[in-house]
């Protein structure tokens, strides 16, 4: 058991290493800082209303962007090696298939959630740039973090591990992936040509279907337009619902996948 | 010796087969013993070289028979089979982007090599083994086809494996790449089993002692190298011949070489008996000896 875990923490270590050079992750913080860093200093910091503007420019750049970025870097890393031409290097070795997975698992939400510390501290650090004296109270960061980017990326790491040891082809599961991650808008698509409201049960619906969409009914209206002052307030039961729902939701996946890889391995 | 230690040092084929769920019979009941030295396995492309190969690497259940690898069940004891055994696939892949040495720190952890020192000192004693050293910080991507032929190596050697198994190990390399290689593999087998998987005649002869040939999923030959060239004995012939001849003889036989010299063709055929006086006996080489034999194979099969 210890020699597993050494195992799985080096590949921890190997992955975080390799990571380090993906320029995936570099192109992905770029954008995510062009989409929330640029609207926040447009917006300024002085009023709370254009304020709750800057905190929604985060919270898209954090939830969109970094669950992209987790899938990539995961599903890059995993089909480097269940390629055609590299797989028989892995499944001839000894190492365990729990440990494999996790270990890639694992390192690549670590190395995601590294970098998601760097974003939101530039966004903390915003209202010095406005001369003011003190940075963003840190508790609604804290709460988009735990509550909605934190399951948004292990859902999104889980996800990417299971399409690449079911179909073994980054090609593949890409395409899979972004058109359900993305899907939650298409659900807004038909209404919004026809020129109606959105039908709220139905969008509602589907945005459970998703960690990553900021939905959470709160009395009359939804988080999503809930102000920077109404997150300084606890969260809401169903947001650690939800956070708790894909959370579970993701070891399952990982789970399956290490079933798939060991199916894989005696086929 | 007794039976239980003499199982532990080879590697052992019984009634081995393997059907693949198209119904093609990839290994057709193949008995085998392989001890320790260079052992080469030929056969043309499909014999089952590739397939016998993925078996003895735990990559493939085999559907009949038994495989073990130093008394150890490949399909029960598979973990310890993994543990004992270094493999150069055919098309060997690996990350570009990663230095040399970092490719094989990966490879090294997948093997369960957890101690970070040890692990970084015989990355290094295996890229002085096959030359690589001074190519250490160099990214995969930029190694020339030699190198990464002999990065693929040092993957395999990592674990100081007592079972070796290389398929198609020289494919893509130049002459003097091959050379070299075949001379290194013969190195290695010095303490282990290297079984080398090759459809190219010359590198098995040069290095191996012993062989085996496939044809069909079955061990058309068991031996060593000069008895494969002796079974050829009296059945290759030199002659040379002028241009319409050639065509005649070319639908006819066999023919396994053939030289544009200022008196004419000059063939070597494959023939049992001398079919003009003109032919002159000559000693086959391994090269003739295999084709006979694949010939002689490919015409009982078709018979059958």
């Amino acid at each position: 058991m210890n020699r597993q875990l050494d195992i799985l923490k080096e590949m921890i270590l190997l992955e975080l290493r390799v990571q380090r050079r993906n320029p995936i992750w570099i192109i992905s913080l770029a954008a995510a800082a062009l989409l929330g860093l640029s609207e926040a200093f447009t917006a300024g910091v002085l009023d709370w209303p254009t304020t709750n503007q800057a905190f929604r420019a985060y919270q898209l750049g954090c939830v969109m962007i970094f669950g992209v970025m987790t899938f990539l870097l995961t599903a890059g890393s995993l089909s480097r090696d269940l390629s055609d031409g590299r797989r028989d290097l892995l499944l001839c070795r000894p190492i365990s298939p729990w440990v494999y997975i996790c270990g890639k698992y694992i390192g690549n939400i670590l190395f995601v959630l590294c970098i998601n510390v760097l974003f939101m501290a530039s966004f903390l650090i915003i209202p010095l740039f406005y001369g003011q004296s003190s940075i963003y109270p840190l508790r609604p960061f804290l709460y988009v973090t735990l509550f909605s980017t934190l399951p948004t990326v292990l859902y999104c790491g889980a996800l990417a591990v299971f399409l690449m040891t079911l179909s073994r082809k980054v090609i593949v599961a890409m395409p899979v992936f972004l058109v359900y991650f993305l899907a939650v808008a298409l659900f807004r698509i038909p209404e919004t040509l026809r020129g109606r409201a959105v039908d709220v049960d139905m969008l509602d619906f589907s945005m459970r279907l998703y960690p990553h969409v900021i939905s959470a009914t709160v009395g009359a209206s939804t988080l999503y337009d809930m102000s920077f002052s109404h997150l300084l307030q606890p969260p809401v039961p169903e947001l650690y619902a939800r956070a708790a729902l894909y959370s579970a939701l993701s070891p399952v996946l990982v789970a399956l996948s290490v079933l798939l890889l060991r199916k894989m391995r005696n086929s | 010796m007794n039976e239980k230690t003499a199982t532990a040092e080879k590697v052992s084929l019984e009634g081995l087969s393997l059907r693949y769920g198209s119904g093609v019979l990839a290994l057709d009941s193949v008995d085998l013993e392989i001890e320790s030295g260079l052992f080469g396995l030929l056969g043309p492309n499909g014999a089952g070289k590739t397939t016998l190969m993925r078996i003895l690497t735990t990559l493939l259940r085999p559907t009949g028979g038994m495989a073990r690898v130093f008394g150890h069940d490949v399909v029960r004891d598979a973990g310890q089979v993994r543990s004992m055994l270094g493999y150069l696939p055919q098309d060997f892949q690996t990350y570009g982007q990663l230095k040399a040495w970092e490719v094989l720190d990966y490879y090294a952890i997948l093997n369960g090599m957890t101690d970070r020192k040890k692990r970084r000192a015989r990355i290094e004693e295996v890229l002085a083994l096959v030359g690589l050293a001074d190519k250490r910080n160099q990214r995969a991507s930029q190694l020339s086809g030699g190198m990464y032929r002999r990065l693929g190596v040092a993957q395999a050697l990592l674990t100081d494996a007592r079972l070796l198994i290389f398929d198609e190990p020289t494919a893509g390399l130049d002459p003097a790449q091959r050379v070299r290689f075949r001379n290194f593999l013969g190195e290695l087998s010095r303490d282990r089993i290297v079984l080398l998987s090759t459809h190219i005649v010359a590198d098995i002869g040069s290095v191996c002692d012993k062989l085996a040939v496939l044809n069909h999923g079955r061990i058309e030959f068991l031996g060593k190298c000069r008895q494969l060239a002796d079974r050829a004995e009296g059945r290759v012939w030199q002659l040379c011949v002028d241009d319409a001849q050639y065509e005649q003889l070319r639908n006819e036989y066999a023919i396994t070489s053939m030289v544009d010299t200022d008196h004419g063709l000059q063939l070597r055929l494959l023939s049992e008996t001398k079919k003009d006086p003109g032919w002159q006996s000559v000693v086959p080489t391994l090269e003739d000896a295999y084709l006979w034999l694949i010939n002689s194979s490919d015409a009982h099969e078709q018979a059958a």
